[in-house]
């Protein structure tokens, strides 16, 4: 494992190199680059694991996405800008200011709120940033929407304070529609929540456009109660709310981010597959690789010879009469049978599925000594599918001891029957 | 997974320290070719121990030690075979008097011939045992049982060491007893307190453990970190289950969501069967990815896919005949289609309090049985997604067949139970027979069949999200635990 990188601290350098391990496997979006993910084998923490997206292709789209509540800003700005100009140039239209910078956020506000931190569900415009989804993405999504949101109030106040402070403005309301005009007083009163800068219904009246002759000049006087009013209303209705619910938000996002594995399965699968399991083998000795054992096929016969011999693990009773049975006692009763006899017998009958031994290597080295060995390897008909890895073994068995005896095939009817000690 | 060697340690017959002795360890013995290498291949779960069917294959004490973090829970030891227990036993026949010498003896034996290449493997073998190491004695049933067995049985017993004998009946394909079994297995009860019968290539995951809890029992100091080693090997085993689900829903979704691009530059059938050819690959290259990583999860890394899944693969995977093999019949699709339509009904009806009188069920049901009996001859969507002059693009995917879907769901949970079953001695290829294919999916209990349909059809519709991938990742695991348990009810007992 190369040197870790530095851990990530914010939630946003976080979600950040979340995408980046999200977008570099090339399952997860057919279009997105195959880049190979960060050699992270053996990391233990969730931290180090992020840290590691930093060698992964940054997600792009995600710096326009830290720049939506400047977008939220600049929206505040132009919408109080609009409302100087329109609908007739001569101030800011209460109702529609409150349309714009009250009902608007608040139903916004409302609906992220319950959508995104109740339902935990992402503002439609995350699509435009990520394919993925899951609830630590969610979460940051709807912080950026309380963020752009409360931008485009904060904006708009400030916007119209400097408006205030550099021109004259005047605050108006007016309507064609009667039954607004009859709750106007109220929905005011209502709007201020019983505290300080509840306009008198003289006030508001005074207010309406056109309700007392030179309005305008008689409404400038009202100007720094209205804009205090309105500071008020969204302080009261919006910014707080919004506070309140970015704290909460943030402490949401916080706490599922370090869980952030268990909110998302490709993740989780890309953590633990750079996870070293807890439990493991450790070997103490290096591999050992197998060793090349000569090949070639052993003549086959079909009959077993005559002649008598040594039997090996092998019932005598199939085998020449005469023939002398070995490996059933002591090594020394074996090794005298040898010396004593091998100048006369010749012939070795084994069991092709013997498994071959140093004891039987000793005593052919010792009947090459005195006579001429010959091994007859004997197999039932059953037993043809394995002779391969017989013969196999059997020629590493002889290369192994330094053995020439000529070797030979027997194949009998039925089992070639291994014999039992006693 | 085995982590590499540290080469320094090396394999001493001098008794271990009293810290020492408390650590298991235990020495896989035997003669030569009885299955000792593939017994530890097994308990490792490490396919590079060197496993052959040819005779002596192991030249080398080896030893492997289970490590929870840093710390060690025991070790085992593959050793070479006994080459001349007769003779070993009757050099130290001659020098120990009474059976208090005999202990004594060996250790001098092993003194003595160490360097003596006769007697290589012999030395290799008991040098474990006399630092301390407990026995497990490892025979084919296949092989008669005679002196030299005897012989080595006797020289075990010298050793004074606890131990246990496992027979192994390897060499049977159908693994049934071998032929000598009941020869066996008096002979070793005389010697060992416990007798087992254990397949390193096929005895489940349940019966490995089996044989570390006896292993726990014949030496009481050892037990509890014995104990220790099984519990881990369990969340082990849990965890590879849930990260193989988690791959498996990966692997769902992005198969069965896949979409093709296509910019127009021919005739519509050009270009779909380019396109098939291209989606094909696709397809092959997610299967191929789910199989290695799968297989690397569950600690193969030799893996021979090469041979049944090969062939499979060089056909197009969108071949209907493909679909039979690995899916479900049509008629039973058809009827467990509609009971994943009434489930997804239900659902409306639940939502509706009971007001829609069960009409989603009906009509849920209702569609889901015609969508599953007439599922289309096409498994891929083809259509054209953009029509902006000079830039018209046609589409291929998602996948819009049921049959085909369950046909894809077929072949990732059978690679998922493939690597899943299969034992670390193994070195075979990864075989199918065609009988299998044919009744794999068929085999589950119907309950599971429709909800995995359930799945199914959502997933054709569209991705899924958090929720239900772990909604879907349960009923996967829940799959697989019922892939086990009919492996493991077609394996006869150890006892």
């Amino acid at each position: 494992m190369t040197a870790s990188p530095t851990q990530p601290t914010s939630t946003t350098h976080q979600l950040s190199l979340g995408l980046r391990w999200l977008d570099a496997d090339a399952d997860a979006n057919a279009n997105a680059n195959e880049s190979a993910p960060a050699d992270c084998r053996g990391v233990t923490q969730w931290q180090d694991f992020l840290a590691y997206g930093e060698r992964l292709p940054a997600p792009h789209r995600l710096k326009l996405a830290r720049l939506w509540p400047l977008l939220g800003a600049l929206n505040g700005v132009l919408a109080l800008s609009g409302l100087l100009v329109w609908p007739d140039g001569s101030g800011i239209h209460l109702l529609l200011f409150l349309l714009a910078f009250w009902a608007t956020p608040l139903l916004l506000m409302l609906w992220t709120a319950l959508a995104g931190l109740v339902a935990g569900r992402s503002p439609w415009w995350k699509i435009l940033v990520t394919p993925h989804s899951d609830r630590v993405i969610s979460l940051w999504f709807v912080r950026q929407s309380l963020l752009a949101q409360s931008a485009f109030c904060l904006a708009g106040l400030a916007w119209l304070w400097l408006m205030l402070l550099t021109r004259q403005v005047i605050f108006y309301w007016s309507t064609s529609i009667a039954a607004i005009s009859t709750v106007v007083a109220p929905l005011f009163q209502g709007l201020s929540l019983g505290l300080a800068a509840v306009p008198d219904s003289a006030r508001i009246n005074a207010a309406e456009a056109g309700a007392i002759t030179g309005w305008q000049g008689d409404l400038l006087a009202d100007t720094w109660h209205w804009a205090l009013w309105l500071s008020q209303v969204l302080a009261l209705w919006l910014l707080i709310p919004m506070a309140v619910l970015l704290a909460v938000c943030q402490w949401q996002l916080v706490r599922t981010q370090t869980q952030w594995p268990r909110w998302n399965q490709r993740l989780r699968l890309r953590y633990e597959q750079c996870q070293e399991p807890a439990l493991s083998y450790r070997a103490l000795q290096p591999e050992q690789p197998l060793t090349e054992a000569p090949a070639g096929p052993y003549p086959i016969i079909s009959d077993l010879p005559a002649a008598p011999g040594f039997a090996w693990q092998l019932d005598t009773a199939q085998l020449p009469s005469g023939t002398l049975n070995l490996g059933s006692g002591g090594y020394r009763d074996d090794q005298q049978a040898v010396l004593t006899r091998g100048s006369q017998l010749h012939n070795w009958y084994i069991a092709a599925s013997a498994v071959p031994t140093g004891d039987l290597a000793d005593l052919l080295q010792l009947h090459a000594g005195t006579g001429r060995p010959q091994l007859f390897l004997v197999y039932g008909s059953d037993d043809a599918a394995r002779i391969d890895t017989w013969q196999y073994s059997w020629r590493a068995f002889l290369a192994a001891n330094g053995l020439n005896t000529p070797v030979s095939l027997v194949g009998i009817e039925g089992e070639a029957k291994g014999d039992q000690a006693p | 997974m085995t982590q590499p060697a540290s080469p320094t340690d090396s394999l001493r017959s001098q008794p271990r320290s009293d810290a020492q002795a408390t650590l298991p360890m235990f020495a896989v013995v035997g003669h030569p070719n009885q299955g000792k290498s593939s017994v530890v291949s097994t308990l490792v779960q490490d396919d590079h121990i060197a496993v052959s069917p040819v005779s002596g294959t192991t030249r080398q004490a080896h030893q492997y030690r289970l490590m929870l973090g840093e710390d060690t829970l025991y070790e085992l030891v593959d050793t070479p075979g006994f080459q001349r227990p007769r003779q070993v036993l009757d050099w130290c026949a001659a020098r120990s008097e009474q059976a208090a010498d005999r202990p004594r003896a060996l250790a001098t034996f092993v003194t003595t011939h160490k360097q003596d290449p006769r007697f290589a493997d012999d030395c290799a073998l008991l040098e474990p045992i006399l630092a301390g190491a407990g026995i497990v004695y490892v025979v084919d049933t296949d092989q008669p049982f005679d002196a030299a067995f005897e012989a080595e049985l006797t020289l075990l017993s010298w050793s004074g060491q606890p131990r246990l004998a496992l027979l192994n009946p390897m060499s049977r394909a159908d693994n049934e007893p071998g032929r000598h079994e009941a020869s066996w297995r008096p002979a070793l009860q005389q010697y060992f307190s416990l007798v087992r019968v254990f397949n390193p290539l096929l005895a489940p995951f349940e019966q490995h453990l089996t044989l570390l809890r006896g292993m726990a029992e014949i030496h009481p100091p050892w037990r509890e970190s014995l104990l220790r080693g099984i519990d881990a090997l369990q969340q082990q085993r849990r965890a590879r289950h849930q990260q193989a689900a988690d791959l498996l829903v990966d692997y769902l979704q992005a198969v069965l969501r896949f979409e093709l691009q296509l910019p127009v530059s021919g005739p519509r059938e050009a270009l779909h069967n380019a396109g098939l050819n291209q989606y094909n690959r696709e397809l092959q290259r997610h299967e191929r990815q789910l199989q290695d990583t799968l297989a690397r999860l569950y600690g193969h890394r030799q893996l021979d896919w090469a041979n049944e899944w090969q062939s499979l693969r060089s056909n197009d995977l969108t071949d209907a005949h493909e679909w039979r093999a690995w899916g479900l019949p049509r008629k039973k699709l058809a009827s467990l289609s509609a009971g994943a339509g009434a489930l997804g009904g239900l659902a409306v009806d639940a939502a509706t309090g009971g007001t829609s009188l069960f009409l989603g069920t009906l009509v849920g049901g209702a569609l889901g049985g015609l969508a599953g009996g007439f599922a289309g001859r096409h498994p891929l969507t083809f259509e054209l997604v953009s029509r902006v002059p000079g830039y018209e693009m046609w589409q291929l995917g998602p996948v819009s067949s049921l049959e085909f879907a369950t046909a894809l769901t077929g072949r990732a949970l059978r690679i998922w139970y493939q690597v899943r079953v299969r034992n670390h001695a193994r070195r075979d290829a990864l075989l199918l027979a065609s009988q299998e294919l044919a009744h794999w999916l068929d085999g589950l209990p119907r309950k599971q069949q429709v909800q995995l349909l359930f799945w199914l059809r959502k997933l054709l519709k569209r991705r899924l999200d958090e929720t239900e991938k772990g909604q879907l990742q349960t009923l996967l695991l829940a799959l697989g635990e019922q892939m086990e348990l009919d492996n493991e009810s077609s394996q006869p007992p150890t006892s």
